[in-house]
């Protein structure tokens, strides 16, 4: 599968093979803008997000060691770290705009689970065990990166019950995921 | 604003649940710090994050693929490769070894070495590469030499730790594993010469990599240590 070949183009990188640099690109590269943008939101602020997170990519790729996650898992969760700050840092400057940006996206999206297949199916059946509203905003916390508080608005909840859900949904998803 | 503190349940669930909610993404800016800082500090925890890292991948499926535009890699590049020239005159014929690179720092078991090396073409066929790196033990001159195929190492200074050598490595392109061209002798002087039907491997796009090793080489063929040095081979 190409992951594994993800997995060899990084161990080249961590001797700083330049060319598996460029090979790993155009493997990965427009996975991981799908990420940023998905997170972001805006097309320049992703493609700035996009350069940094190769930067550390190649700064970092002696870190990843295949044993553990594969090559791509490892990739999406930088990106996903990365714009996920970045847009922290952002909201923490205009708060409102951003809320009334991300209020005007459709609220509700069911289909976003049915795309997991492999493991993904375990999670899918364990979101199924907890309440349909609950599964969806852990779902959208994870996938549009929304902090406690912007998912408090978009639930129209006090922010400690949203809190609360999340917490609860979490320990329950890894007791059934463990079970 | 989220707050750490005993009044929003944060110790309901503790640390794993702490782990769950970075992983998530959840928390505020100045929350992600403190965890990060957490991660690089406590293995345990850093565990715990792990564990919900790979519990959550899945949902990584919803992410649609969007090529990004082709001119971001070259900006990419340029980020981190700012100072490269295009073309160098006068250089040996076929290919130039160590480019001037910029190398990554890279943790020895000396600790952080900030490593980059220059190079000049010498007099005739031959090339010169300095490899410094600061506050490190490994400070040496390479002689490359294209009639005897040879490279000869010339310490300035050169204190690899006991029972440890260095390695040089040929990587012949992408997908290629590394090749093992020798190591260095233990006093840092002498001439790894590179066999004849490695020479022909040695092309654009070629890696040459230096890697500490157990003493007397790699145990296994592959590289096993942290890379000292390395640098793509291009043609001027």
């Amino acid at each position: 599968m190409a992951d594994e070949e993800i997995d060899k183009l990084l161990a080249r990188v961590a001797l700083k093979d330049r060319k598996a640099f460029s090979a790993l690109y155009a493997k990965s590269g427009a996975k991981l803008f799908g990420i940023t943008l998905r997170i972001l939101g805006e097309r320049g602020e992703a493609e700035e997000a996009l350069q940094e997170i190769f930067v550390k990519v190649w700064r970092r790729a002696d870190r990843f060691s295949s044993g553990r996650a594969s090559g791509l898992s490892w990739l999406s969760a930088i990106a996903r770290n990365h714009a996920i700050d970045r847009i922290r840092a952002r909201r923490a400057v205009s708060v409102d705009l951003d809320e009334a940006y991300h209020l005007s996206d459709p609220a509700h999206d069911p289909e976003e689970l049915a795309v997991l297949g492999g493991e993904g199916r375990r999670i899918a059946k364990c979101m199924e065990e907890l309440e349909p509203a609950r599964a969806e905003a852990v779902v959208k916390a994870y996938v549009e990166g929304l902090s406690y508080d912007e998912l408090a608005a978009r639930y129209d909840v006090p922010l400690n019950t949203m809190r609360t859900w999340l917490r609860r949904s979490l320990m329950k998803l890894k007791e059934c995921l463990e079970r | 604003m989220s707050v750490v503190g005993p009044d929003d349940g944060r110790f309901e669930g503790g640390d794993d649940v702490l782990a769950g909610e970075y992983v998530l993404g959840v928390l505020d800016a100045e929350v992600r710090r403190a965890v990060e800082i957490r991660i690089a500090r406590d293995p345990v925890f850093a565990k715990l994050v792990a564990a919900w890292q790979e519990r959550l991948e899945p949902l990584d499926a919803a992410y649609e693929p969007v090529a990004p535009p082709r001119a971001l890699y070259t900006r990419i590049e340029q980020r981190l490769f700012p100072d490269e020239k295009r073309a160098r005159p006068g250089l040996w014929h076929s290919l130039t070894l160590w480019r001037g690179l910029a190398f990554a720092s890279l943790l020895v078991t000396i600790g952080l070495l900030a490593a980059t090396v220059g190079f000049r073409p010498g007099g005739g066929d031959t090339l010169t590469a300095e490899l410094t790196a600061e506050n490190s033990a490994f400070d040496l001159v390479a002689h490359y030499d294209a009639a005897s195929g040879s490279i000869e190492i010339v310490p300035a200074a050169f204190g690899a730790p006991e029972r440890q050598s260095l390695e040089l490595w040929l990587i012949e392109n992408e997908g290629a594993a590394p090749l093992s061209l020798g190591v260095i002798p233990p006093t840092g002087r002498g001439a790894i010469v590179v066999q004849d039907d490695v020479r022909a491997l040695m092309a654009e796009g070629a890696i040459l990599a230096l890697s500490l090793e157990p003493e007397g080489g790699s145990p296994t063929g592959a590289p096993t240590g942290p890379v000292v040095a390395s640098g793509a081979a291009r043609r001027p």
